[in-house]
Parts: structure tokens; sequence; C-alpha cells
């Protein structure tokens, strides 16, 4: 019983940052019905741009990517701000030049969906091993800036890094919900979102809220990012490949163009992945290990296509 | 159908008018054919059989994935996935691993019957709804498949499966990289043969009619659902083949060789070549296994994703359809990939409000 509370919490922690995933996924998808197959990279961009901050301030110390032992709450909270809103600034100014350079003209030239896929596909592969080429291919260690403290309740163990997340996702789905529900930009981008043909009739600046989108999901993909990179302690060029395509499938299983979908399915993806992983040696006899974890969000995946395609939240017979 | 290109357009002229030809027709692939026979005669050193002979494989796939991506519009980017299962297939049954040895060509269909299997199952869920779900599952499936191998005792998790038998026929044991090259050409000529029959066929022009507006194939009383299935179903089947020949001549596979690169390569080559356009993806697959080979251990090489991304990119902002895309016969009806019902377009775009799409 112990187990799976600890395995529920932990899931929860994940969940959370799929949930931020997921929700630039849907953002992106509500105004351009199409899959940013980039978020991923701009998820993994959030921490490597925050490790590069951190060691050219000379913050770290050590091979490992340390911070010194001897700092204060303050600075702590101050390297904590800087790297997230460092990482989400960096990832929001490459979301931005990507609708530029690349989104936009192929709206302009009326490019149907597979296009614009394969074209973002490009963008993935070209960030990733441009990253590769600056950064190295090696998995660089990565501070978990809070210096982690456990408690325990009804026997499973909270970190101080866990509340955090928790924290730190519900304040900022709050600011989103405020900012989708009761500004003019989140009225306009509901109103994209719905018809963006309509929209731009009726004056909407079309392209300053796709731009909005392109600044919004990515600088929350990249604070998903740095706290993901925080809780595993490390940053690899190519974990915005896996992670992103959870985040594209915790999309889908919310019902990818609805905010509030995307964090229900981030969280039910976190959590039963995690269940998953940690039961699956228990049930196979030490057979089969937690590296089946990546197949088991594919199998959910599956599962949730066959059963109901539209996702959780989303509308039958949308396209 | 004109692409903007002034070379591009030349070279579709008059291949057109040489086609048109009724020696056309005979020469031009005879030619072609007893070039690509006589290159071993000229070629001596084996390290470029070898490279030509990875072309043919990648060829095998191109072609294979053409019927997915090029005529039915479907993005598939998992195939690398149908290769590893061919491969493992060959590895497994063919090898001192578990002592079986079969047949090479019994398991050559077997395993081009596995991976269109697989294909076909993958399709069920993934053409559920929207089209760019397939391509999320073929992702998940691609990745799916390399974790399996890389950690079940069945594949011999990361170390891989070595000392695979080679190809035969009959008493005839393929031991050069000479003997692959030609048996790979036949192969490759007769798949080319066959595709061309099959984009002729009803069901390639089905299959181009529900890429070119689904609602309106629909109507036609084309069964749109079951055509997408037969072409994730038959578009499979080359890649599992080509996963045999691909043990038998390295004589090891491993997981390394199907990462998700391998997959993306494919589409690459697929889209570089010309979209639905045979003889496009027979040259993509050419040009990407050839052009990067002198530059390997160069910087360039490890720059080779970049620049394969920089080159979707590219592709997709200017010439979409490839370098040798398909003619249609008649007035081009193809403008960007929408038919022609596009009533959002044109006049509100030109405008700058860029809406539609």
């Amino acid at each position: 019983m112990s187990m799976l509370l600890q395995q529920l919490v932990n899931g929860f922690t994940v969940g959370c940052l799929y949930a931020l995933l997921a929700i630039g996924y849907s953002m992106v998808y509500g105004v351009l019905k199409m899959v940013n197959f980039a978020h991923g990279e701009l998820f993994m961009l959030g921490p490597m741009f925050a490790l590069f901050l951190m060691r050219v301030l000379g913050i770290l110390q050590g091979r490992l990517n340390m911070l010194p032992a001897d700092l204060t709450g303050g600075q702590i909270a101050g390297i904590l701000l800087l790297s997230l809103i460092g990482g989400a600034a960096f990832s929001a100014i490459i979301g931005v030049l990507m609708e530029r350079t690349v989104y936009r003209p192929l709206r302009n030239h009326n490019a149907s969906w597979e296009i614009a896929m394969i074209a973002a596909m490009g963008v993935s592969l070209a960030l990733q091993n441009a990253t590769m080429l600056i950064f190295g291919h090696q998995q660089k260690g990565f501070p978990s800036i809070i210096k982690t403290k456990y408690f325990s309740v009804g026997g499973a163990s909270f970190s101080n890094m866990q509340l955090f997340i928790l924290a730190f996702v519900v304040f900022l789905l709050i600011f989103l919900y405020y900012l989708v529900n009761k500004t003019y930009m989140g009225r306009c981008f509901r109103a994209v979102a719905l018809d963006r043909c309509a929209a731009g009739l009726m004056g909407v600046n079309v392209n300053a809220v796709i731009v909005f989108v392109f600044i919004l999901g990515p600088a929350i993909g990249a604070a998903s990012g740095v706290l993901y990179a925080m809780t595993y302690g490390q940053v690899y060029y190519l974990m915005g490949m896996t992670v992103g395509m959870k985040g594209w499938i915790a999309a889908i299983i919310g019902g990818i163009g609805s905010i509030q979908g995307s964090v229900v399915g981030g969280f039910i993806l976190g959590v039963l992945e995690v269940i998953g992983a940690g039961y699956l040696p228990l049930i196979t006899g030490g057979e089969m290990g937690a590296e089946y974890r990546n197949i088991f969000a594919f199998i959910m995946l599956i599962v949730f296509l066959l059963v109901r395609p539209q996702g959780l939240f989303g509308k039958r017979g949308v396209r | 159908m004109k692409t903007g290109n002034k070379f591009s357009d030349w070279f579709t002229q008059k291949y057109d008018a040489l086609e048109r030809q009724p020696y056309g027709r005979i020469v031009v692939p005879t030619v072609t054919l007893l070039a690509f026979a006589l290159i071993p005669m000229f070629v001596k050193s084996n390290y470029w059989i070898r490279v030509l002979d990875s072309a043919g494989i990648y060829i095998m796939m191109a072609l294979g994935l053409n019927i997915i991506l090029g005529y039915t519009g479907l993005l598939n980017l998992g195939y690398a996935a149908y290769y590893a299962i061919g491969a493992y297939m060959w590895a497994i049954l063919g090898s001192p691993y578990f002592g079986i040895h079969w047949n090479f060509w019994v398991v050559f269909f077997l395993a081009g019957l596995a991976a269109g299997v697989a294909g076909y199952l993958l399709a069920i869920p993934g053409l559920g709804l929207k089209g760019d779900y397939l391509a999320l599952v073929t992702i998940g499936f691609g990745e799916s498949i390399r974790i399996l191998a890389n950690n079940l005792k069945l594949t011999n998790a990361a170390m891989g499966i070595s000392q695979i038998d080679p190809m035969t026929i009959g008493p005839f044991k393929a031991t050069s990289v000479q003997h692959y090259y030609y048996v790979l050409l036949v192969i490759c000529v007769i798949e080319v043969i066959l595709m061309r029959r099959l984009e002729n066929s009803r069901i390639g022009h089905a299959w181009m009619a529900v890429r070119e507006d689904e609602l309106a194939a629909e109507s036609m009383g084309l069964d749109t659902h079951n055509l997408k299935l037969l072409a994730c179903f038959i578009g499979a089947i080359p890649a599992g083949m080509a996963g045999v020949m691909f043990a038998a001549m390295q004589t090891y596979v491993s997981p390394v060789s199907f990462k998700f690169v391998e997959s993306i390569t494919i589409v690459a080559m697929v889209i570089v070549g010309g979209r639905a356009n045979v003889y496009g993806a027979v040259l993509g697959a050419l040009l990407l296994v050839v052009v990067p080979e002198p530059l390997r251990g160069s910087i360039f090489d490890s720059a080779r994703i970049l620049i394969y991304g920089l080159l979707l990119i590219v592709m997709m902002l200017y010439k979409p359809q490839g370098f040798w895309p398909r003619r249609y016969r008649g007035k081009s009806h193809v403008k960007g990939n929408n038919g022609g019902l596009d009533l959002s377009g044109k006049k509100i775009s030109d405008s700058k409000t860029s809406v539609g799409g």
C-alpha cells in the first residue's frame, strides 16, 4: 500500500511536467491545427540554456555541475528563478523564430498538414543536432538547485522538490487560466482556436495570436524542462525526443486542443506510467524492469486511440 | 507539372518527350539497367560496392515508404521498425544464436509478411481520427521495437546477434559484396516494375485520390479507410525484406542500426527524391546514401542530421513535391496539396491577414 502511495506521488510529479508539455502541444494545435513536432526540442533547450547560463555566470563548480554547498536561501531562489526564466525566455525566442521562418511561410503557401509536419520534423532534427554540436553528445549533470529534503506522510516520502514542482504547476495553471479566460489576448486566442478564418475577418490579428502562442507554449515547455532536469539531475540532447513524445501522448489522451484536457492527460499518463513501470518488475519476477517505461506510454496511447480516439475532453467528430 | 525550377522543368519535359517515344520506353530503362549492371566491372573498390549495396537496401525501403507517404499521403515515422523486424527475423532464424538455419528465401518472404502485418495493425489505431496520429503511433512503435530489441533475451539485448548466415540461392552462397550487389539490383528492378504496375492500377489511382481529397474520393465510392490500411500493409512489406537482406549482408545486427534517425533518413529520401514517383524515390535513396559517403569522418558527418533537417525544411518551403515529382497527365490539378477546393486560401492571405491553410 505504501508502495502504491509512493508511486502515486512520483507519478503525480512527473504528470505535472507532462501536463505542462501537453499544454504547449495543445495550444499550438488549437490555433494552427497542426502538431508542433519540434515542441520536445524546446523542452530540451530550456534546461540546456539554463545550464549554459549557470556555467557562464560561474555558479557551477566541478565536472558534475554541482552547486556550491554554502548558498543561502536567497541565492538559491535567485538561481532557481534565473534558470527557469532564462530557459523559458530562450525557448520562447527559438519558438518565435521557428514560427516566423518556417511555419508562417508555410501557412502563406497554404501548405497541407503533412507538409507542415515534415517541415516541423526538420526543425526538430536541426535543433537537436545543433544542440549536440554545440553542447556535446554526452549526458550532462544538472544541479538539483533546491537542497533536497525528504519527509514522509503515511509511508510515502515526499521531497521538497516535488512539493515545489506541484506548487509551481498550480501557480502556472492559475496564471494560464487567467490569461486565457480573462485577458484580451486570451479571448483572441479562443476565437482563433474556434475558427481562424472567421476570427481574422472579425479583426483579430491572427498572426499576433500565433506569435503569442509560440511564446507561451515554448516558455511553459522550457520551464517544465528545467524542472525535469532538476528532478532527474541531467540534461541530454535527445531528451526532447522521448519526453516530448510523452507530452504529445498526454495531449492526445486529454483531447488535443483542449487545455484542461492536456492537464488531466498529463496526470493520467504520469501516474499510470510510473505505476506500470513500478509494478512491472514485481509482476514479471524481475524479468522486465523500468526500461520498459517508454513502451508503457506507447501502449497507453494505442489503448486510448482505440477506445476513445478523440481524447477525454475532445468532441467526437471534430477534425 | 511546372515546379518553378528551370532545370527540373527542362528535365521533366525532356524525359516526358523521351518516354512518349516508342523506343524511349525500352531504351531508357535498358541503358540505365546496363549502366548499373556494369558498375562492378569498373569500380574495383569493395568499399564503394558496399556503399551501393546499402543504397540498394535503402532503395527497397524508399520504394515501400513511397506507397505510404507518396501515394497515400500518410506520415509514417517508424519505418525502421519494420526494417528491424525483418533483420531480427533472419538473425534469429538463420544464425548459430539459437542454432536454427532456415532457408533464406522462406524467411525473406515471411519477414515481408510480418512487417506488412505490423504495418497493418499499427494503422488501425493510427488512422482513427486525424492524420497526424499515425505519425505519433509509428514513432512510438519504432521506439518500442528498439527498446525491446535492446532488452529482450530473444534478440541478445544490446549485444546484438552476430555470425548470421549469408544469403543463399540453392547451393550458391553469396560471399562477396559484388554478389549482393547483383541480387539487390535484381530485387530493386523487380520492385520498380511492381511499383510501376501498382501506381498505374486502380488501387494506385485510388490511393492518390485519397491523398488529394479524401472527401471527394469517398463520395466517388472509394473505401478510403480500407485503402489506407492497404497502403500501410503493402508499404511495410519491402522494409521487412530489406531487413533480411541487411542482416545477411552485415552478418551482424544490433539495436543501434534501427534508431529513429534511420526512419527519418528514409522519409528524407522519399521527400527529396520526389513523392509519388518511383524513380524519384530511387534517386533520393541513391543521393542520400552516396553523397554523404565521402564526408564520412569529417565535421559534416556529425552534422549530417542537421543537414537532413535543414534539407527537409527547405524542401517543404520551396519544393514540397521533391526534385523529381510525379507528372500528372492532362491539366495539373495539384496545387499545394489541398486539391481544387480551397476557398479560404489566396485572396485573404494575400491581404496580409494570412488565414487559411
